[in-house]
């Protein structure tokens, strides 16, 4: 831990100015500001577009031709001058002889199954623009336009679908609301029937218990009368007219018993308590059947309710991707995230041109500085080893580029529709690569050079070169072959390569063998650098 | 230092050097201006290597020479007690041991009324004492003063003298470039001139003379 009091000296003498606290903080804020508030409105006009449909599978007849229709009308309001070609050879070829900025391939797919719903979708159209990457200045906007029309159009076309949708469910739905309604006051008649069933059994039970109680009072009253009746016709003697009115007594009431016997069998109602008994079971039944059909009805409204509160979020995007015209170019990509700005386009060259020259210019004017001020005498004379120097200056330049770098990502999730923290990890672990590579190599040109202008100049001059290299001022392609291939493989188009992937397409690329070769190889040779001049000034100095 | 030859390109700074401190001595070192003071000096701290010849320091410590230079080897972004901590760290001095020395060369210096106030801030005379407190960090038994009266006042030049005197009293060997001559001869128990690039063993009535 030997480089711990150059770091912690290093901090110190940075934090003891107010000034470089403020430059550190607020340096990298101007530039996104200034570079945010120039290029968030840029708008690329007059975009001549070549336009191919055509449907990928022959069950796709052209039925859906008004999406095409719509589609280049959409894009003629915004600022394309649109051309349709009939092949997508003709189409590249406009590309190709700059006769267009772009080439849109617009192929119709099958129906999509709309994820977290049991709906599919019937318009699926993919977007396919082609560009010619030389001419990189305007080809990232000429994307970005092309995707904000394309998403643009299949958002009010998906929308319109959705509305279209909704409209047709709305009035078997309004029906089946009013079913619902008729449904439940069926369920309450049903009980009210279920109760006075109930009512008419417990009558019927009493009547039974009056018909019997009847009957024994009748058959009493029947042997009371009987018993008189026989008891009278003994006896001899009597006057005539108390047989006389007994046997009438008795006649009336053998007519009332007859009457009573009919009475008696009628009151035995035991067909009536098997009907009621009858109706109850159907009634329960009945009442089942019916909260069976209301579940049903529960179960439709529920799904068109799902149906309603749909949004466009919910709807597959008309997916939409570009590449490279150049059929041997790599330069291919997806989009399916919200709407790209130029700046979110911009944003990866933009970090890695202030990675390259921050780090450069700050670690070369950090070095010189150090090994020029007037305590280098005490620190090459101090018990602590020039390799811990190295180490405590080198991290320190780390942190506060790393510092600076964070407060560009930070700043920039205001900035750009892109999603810096969706994918941050690849961002900031290839900036850092970034940092470490480029510090070191400033690190070393401070050793290299006798005086501060010169590294001071030499590190502009290295940063000038690598950013004249980004691919986003000069495309590979452009290049002739043998050279394109060497500047493809150097480290800030690799790192470049590897942020943009990262920041706008959601892709963390881990790099290739090759690749990796380059960077470590970039990693070394600046280390080397750095002792071996470190040692050189060294002996020069003694 | 036993016969010690430098030379930059084809110029001959020393020739064949040869001179030697003892402890409780107070050497004065004279010479004109561009005769090889400094790069004698650098030879001895260890920041240049000779030609030929060697510098014998007779210690049992890892930091036996502790040096003072002309222009105040410290960062002036920091304050005097971050400057004198850092260069206890950078000599590895342990940290109970740093803070009481830190401590003591602050009082000793009168520095404690500054202790927190960045260098480029103080004057040229605090500055120096704070350059003389880092020579001393070490406790070392060699101690090398180059140019250590150079734009201060009489005041401070005597405090200053006065304490290069108590520093050759408490046993160290101290080695001291001046142009100012009468310090030198107050301080001084005996003097040696650069000229030409040899060393020679003067009288300390002679240095006016021999420039």
């Amino acid at each position: 831990m030997g480089f711990w009091p150059v770091l912690k000296k290093n901090f110190r003498i940075m934090f003891n100015s107010k000034l470089s606290i403020l430059i550190l903080i607020f340096g990298p804020l101007f530039l996104m500001g200034i570079m945010g508030a120039a290029l968030q409105n840029n708008e690329l006009r007059d975009i001549q577009a070549s336009v191919f449909s055509h449907e990928e599978s022959i069950d796709y007849l052209l039925e859906n031709d008004w999406y095409v229709d719509s589609y280049l009308d959409q894009l003629r309001q915004n600022s394309f001058i649109v051309r349709q070609v009939n092949s997508i050879n003709e189409c590249k070829d406009d590309v190709l002889n700059s006769r267009a900025h772009v080439c849109i391939e617009v192929v119709k797919k099958p129906p999509i199954k709309l994820p977290n719903t049991k709906f599919s979708q019937d318009i699926n159209y993919e977007t396919q623009a082609y560009v010619d990457f030389s001419k990189s200045r305007i080809v990232w906007g000429v994307i970005a336009k092309t995707q904000a029309v394309s998403e643009s159009h299949s958002k009010v076309l998906v929308q319109n679908v959705l509305v279209q949708y909704k409209e047709k469910l709305e009035q078997p739905m309004n029906d089946l609301r009013g079913a619902y309604a008729e449904l439940d006051n069926a369920l309450v008649l049903l009980d009210n029937i279920d109760s006075n069933l109930n009512s008419a059994k417990e009558k019927q039970d009493q009547l039974n218990a009056d018909s019997k109680s009847l009957n024994i009072a009748f058959g009493n009253l029947k042997s009371k009368v009987q018993t008189t009746v026989s008891t009278v016709n003994k006896i001899a003697g009597l006057d005539s007219s108390i047989y006389n009115s007994v046997n009438e007594l008795n006649t009336a009431f053998q007519e009332t018993d007859a009457k009573y016997q009919t009475l008696y069998s009628k009151l035995n109602m035991g067909d009536v308590l098997s009907s009621i008994n009858n109706a109850q079971s159907f009634v329960s039944q009945v009442d089942g059947n019916l909260r069976t059909v209301k579940n049903k009805i529960d179960n439709v409204l529920e799904v068109w309710n799902g149906i309603s509160q749909m949004n466009y979020a919910d709807l597959a995007p008309l997916s939409f991707s570009y590449q490279s015209v150049t059929e041997d170019s790599q330069i291919k990509g997806t989009v399916s995230r919200p709407r790209l700005e130029f700046l979110d386009y911009l944003f990866p060259s933009f970090l890695m041109f202030f990675i390259i020259f921050v780090s450069l210019v700050f670690a070369t004017v950090t070095t010189f500085k150090e090994r020029s001020s007037k305590a280098h005498i005490r620190n090459v004379t101090s018990r602590t080893s020039a390799v811990s120097f190295i180490l405590g200056n080198f991290i320190s330049i780390f942190f506060i580029l790393a510092l600076q770098i964070a407060v560009i990502l930070g700043v920039s999730v205001f900035f750009l529709r892109a999603s810096i923290l969706a994918n941050s990890f690849p961002l900031v672990a290839y900036s850092f690569i970034g940092i470490v590579l480029f510090a070191l190599l400033g690190i070393a040109l401070g050793y290299i050079f006798n005086s501060q202008d010169g590294a001071v100049i030499a590190s502009v001059s290295l940063s000038l070169l690598f950013l004249i290299f980004l691919p986003v001022i000069t495309a590979p392609e452009t290049l002739p072959l043998g050279f394109s291939k060497i500047v493809n493989v150097m480290p800030f188009v690799i790192l470049e390569s590897k942020l943009r992937l990262a920041s706008i397409f959601n892709i963390f690329s881990v790099p290739s063998a090759l690749e990796f070769l380059s960077l470590a190889c970039s990693f070394l040779v600046s280390v080397i650098l750095i002792f071996y001049f470190y040692y050189r000034r060294r002996r020069l100095e003694i | 230092m036993d016969g010690v030859t430098k030379s930059f390109g084809r110029k001959k700074i020393l020739d064949n050097v040869s001179f030697s401190v003892s402890p409780g001595e107070v050497v004065g070192f004279v010479g004109r201006s561009g005769a090889g003071k400094s790069v004698l000096i650098k030879i001895l701290i260890g920041f240049y290597k000779p030609d030929k010849g060697y510098v014998l320091i007779s210690s049992n410590s890892k930091d036996p020479i502790g040096y003072s230079m002309q222009d105040n080897a410290l960062y002036d972004q920091l304050t005097i007690r971050q400057n004198l901590h850092y260069f206890s760290e950078i000599h590895k001095i342990s940290r109970r041991i740093k803070k009481e020395r830190v401590e003591l060369l602050i009082n000793r210096l009168n520095l404690k009324e500054y202790e927190n106030v960045l260098l480029k801030n103080l004057s040229g005379g605090t500055k120096k004492r704070v350059d003389v407190a880092c020579a001393l960090l070490t406790d070392p038994e060699i101690v090398i003063f180059d140019e250590p009266f150079l734009g201060l006042d009489p005041m401070l030049t005597d405090a200053l003298a006065d304490f290069i005197i108590a520093l050759g009293k408490s046993g160290k060997a101290v080695f001291v470039s001046s142009h100012q001559t009468d310090v030198l001869n107050k301080i001084s128990t005996r003097v040696v001139m650069l000229k030409g690039g040899k060393l020679y063993a003067i009288q300390k009535s002679q240095m006016r003379e021999v420039y």
